[in-house]
């Protein structure tokens, strides 16, 4: 069985890092993006079975805007998302929320549970 | 004779030579006249007019006495009764004395009576005629004048209508200017005392001129030292009658050759100018004058215009105290503006810097949680989870100004129901004080607390109250549910301890119970119980407090089941409360 894949995009490098380390820590391959369009092109070479951790508000692609793109795609469409956000009513429907600031073992937690 | 069957003339004889005089009265009572008597001197004459009033005085010019009979005729010309001289003088000099004194005849001794009848009846008719003229003449000035006090009446009335028709004060002004042409004036101008000296304030001209008085009034404004016009009447505080604008009358008044080619061209011929007053104080000064019309001015003009004018003062009082009123209230409203923006921006503020906060914050707790996964000692997980509890407090810190800064937006805090159980809620929230270390809540629950909630507004809720009660507490915090009801659900959170009566009736207010300085554990921002009482009127249900100072307090919350259900009793106090 292939090592489950973690897609972390969040334009906070520190978040980024910590959500890299803590994922890592429990076994997870971790691949990071600072934007949605670089977590599109990430997307394409991503190893399988993998989910994603998705920050709204950021520069060059917005969440939002990342995660039409996957629902648009029958290849990504079918990868988990989790959103984290601090504003809770931007997030597209049909997606798990986590609001920021969020507790790390429950992050955890429910990443565990996606695959 | 016709004019018999009438009353005869009354004649009175002056003649001091005995037989001319008994001669003269004869040959008169034969013309038929009746003589009121026949006296010798001026003096007897003067007295004997005065008393018997005769139509006509026959006057001897050479008397006796100190008074010859022109001195005397004087005197009765004065009186109102006509004279005839009859003299054998007629030299020159004597004529000319005796034609200024206005004789209606003049006969020349020796006479026949055809003449004495025809000088006597003309003397008579002439001086009637004069008298029903003048008399005709004084009725038509009186009657001229009775129009013109009606007409100054009605245009005072007119001009009181007009000055309290608009409070504007440059309208006021103009209006003034604009009243008194053509009554009063052929051009007139408004002048006020500023900083700057002395400044038209309205000028009207009614034959078209008013180019010209504009340019004189901007060029050639009003020098203080002008020792007339409205420096004069402005600084004295009395009006200024200048009957006749002669040429050297220009040429003094004049600045510059220029001046005095303009003030030729307005060609004022008559003017007076009166000061305008505000509150006992003279602050500028109307002018009026005549140029076109050729009028002049006099005494009577001038009165007027000081009506006028203390009409014109009382209209600019009020259009002054209006014109202050609406700069103020503009004033004022400006000022509410401003605030009522800088609120906003304040406030829209924090809740943008809640929102940025929020993704640091993140970033330290996944780190310090990190660090605890990790730390292998007690010298590394303690200080993490240290960073860890201060970060939830900060947490919890962002959410209040987040929330409070919804409802000061006026959004309210939003609700979003499902079906929960409250003992459940209150379960959880107890569980994580005791997570922290904290103990001592008791839970109580009788019939069914289950209900359409916002379970998550709820946990806060009673996470305020429960932290509230533990932190002010002296010890021990019990919660007790009561679902016996069919609509409504009560909560109660008690805990041993007062409040100060000074706190009491303003502890859901924002930010009081941190800016009380007696509470020395106080470590939120005090919006815990503000954010708490909205919630629960989110839900549509009331909160209260009571509190003994030295025993318990307690918070009552009653929740209706449903957002259909309202609690009657926090309808009534919004209604108490917005009277």
């Amino acid at each position: 069985m292939n090592q489950r894949a973690v897609l972390v995009v969040d334009d906070d490098a520190q978040i980024r890092e910590s959500l890299r380390d803590a994922l890592e820590d429990e076994g997870y391959a971790v691949a990071l993006a600072k934007n949605g369009r670089e977590a599109l092109q990430i997307l394409h070479r991503l190893s399988r079975p993998c989910a994603v951790i998705l920050d709204l508000i950021m520069p060059v692609m917005s969440g939002n805007e990342f995660y039409a793109a996957m629902q648009a795609d029958p290849s990504f469409s079918d990868i988990p998302v989790v959103v984290s956000t601090s504003d809770a009513s931007r997030a597209p429907n049909g997606v798990l929320i986590m609001k920021k600031p969020m507790d790390l073992a429950r992050l955890l937690t429910t990443v565990d549970k996606l695959f | 004779m016709d004019r018999m069957s009438k009353s005869p003339y009354r004649l009175l004889v002056v003649e001091d030579e005995n037989v001319v005089a008994m001669d003269l009265r004869s040959s008169l009572i034969q013309l038929g006249y009746e003589v009121v008597e026949t006296v010798a001197t001026g003096r007897q004459a003067i007295e004997c007019v005065s008393r018997e009033h005769p139509d006509l005085v026959l006057m001897d010019v050479r008397l006796r006495g100190d008074m010859d009979g022109i001195q005397a005729a004087e005197e009765i010309g004065r009186m109102g009764v006509p004279v005839v001289y009859l003299t054998a003088f007629s030299d020159k000099s004597t004529l000319d004395r005796a034609k200024i004194t206005g004789p209606l005849g003049y006969l020349l001794k020796p006479f026949d009576e055809r003449e004495l009848h025809i000088v006597i009846e003309m003397a008579v008719h002439r001086h009637r005629a004069q008298k029903q003229h003048d008399q005709l003449v004084r009725e038509q000035a009186e009657r001229a004048a009775l129009e013109e006090e009606h007409r100054w009446a009605q245009f005072l009335a007119d001009a009181s209508t007009k000055l309290s028709s608009s409070l504007d004060l440059q309208t006021t002004l103009e209006a003034i200017a604009q009243l008194a042409v053509p009554m009063l004036a052929d051009l007139a101008t408004v002048h006020a005392r500023t900083e700057r000296g002395f400044e038209t304030l309205a000028i009207h001209h009614g034959h078209g001129k008013e180019g010209l008085l504009y340019e004189l009034s901007r060029r050639y404004p009003p020098i203080p030292e002008l020792p007339h016009g409205v420096p004069l009447v402005i600084w004295t505080g009395r009006p200024e009658l200048i009957p006749e604008v002669t040429e050297e009358f220009l040429r003094a008044a004049a600045q510059d050759q220029e001046n005095l080619e303009l003030l030729r061209a307005l060609g004022v011929k008559s003017q007076m100018c009166v000061p305008l007053a505000s509150r006992g104080e003279t602050w500028g000064a109307l002018t009026l004058a005549y140029a076109e019309s050729g009028r002049r001015y006099d005494d009577e003009d001038l009165a007027r215009a000081v009506d006028l004018a203390g009409r014109c003062s009382i209209a600019l009082d009020n259009a002054r105290l209006y014109q202050q009123a609406k700069e103020a209230t503009a004033h004022r409203e400006k000022l509410v503006q401003d605030l009522e923006r800088t609120v906003r921006f304040s406030e829209q503020f924090v809740g943008m810097l809640g929102h940025d906060l929020r993704n640091p914050l993140f970033g330290i707790t996944a780190a310090a949680s990190l660090i605890t996964r990790r730390a292998d000692s007690e010298a590394i997980g303690t200080p993490a989870r240290r960073i860890l509890i201060s970060a939830s407090r900060m947490e919890r810190m962002i959410e209040q100004l987040l929330d409070f800064t919804r409802i000061r937006l006026g959004k309210g805090v939003p609700i979003e129901r499902r079906r929960v159980s409250l003992r459940e809620i209150c379960e959880l929230v107890v569980g994580e004080f005791e997570q922290t270390g904290e103990s001592a809540v008791h839970i109580q629950s009788v019939g069914d607390v289950v209900g359409n909630w916002d379970a998550d507004r709820l946990s806060q809720l009673l996470s305020n109250l429960v932290g509230n009660a533990l932190l002010h507490g002296t010890g021990g915090v019990w919660i007790s549910l009561d679902g016996t009801e069919a609509d409504y659900v009560t909560l109660r959170v008690a805990n041993p301890g007062g409040i100060s009566k000074e706190m009491l009736p303003v502890i859901f207010e924002p930010f009081r119970s941190a800016a009380d300085k007696k509470q020395e554990r106080s470590s939120g921002l005090g919006l815990g119980l503000h954010i708490s009482q909205q919630i629960v009127s989110a839900h549509g249900g009331s909160i209260e407090v009571t509190s003994s100072e030295s025993e318990e307090t307690c918070f009552t919350v009653r929740l209706p089941r449903d957002a259909r259900i309202s609690d009657p009793t926090l309808r009534i106090r919004e209604e108490i409360s917005l009277q």
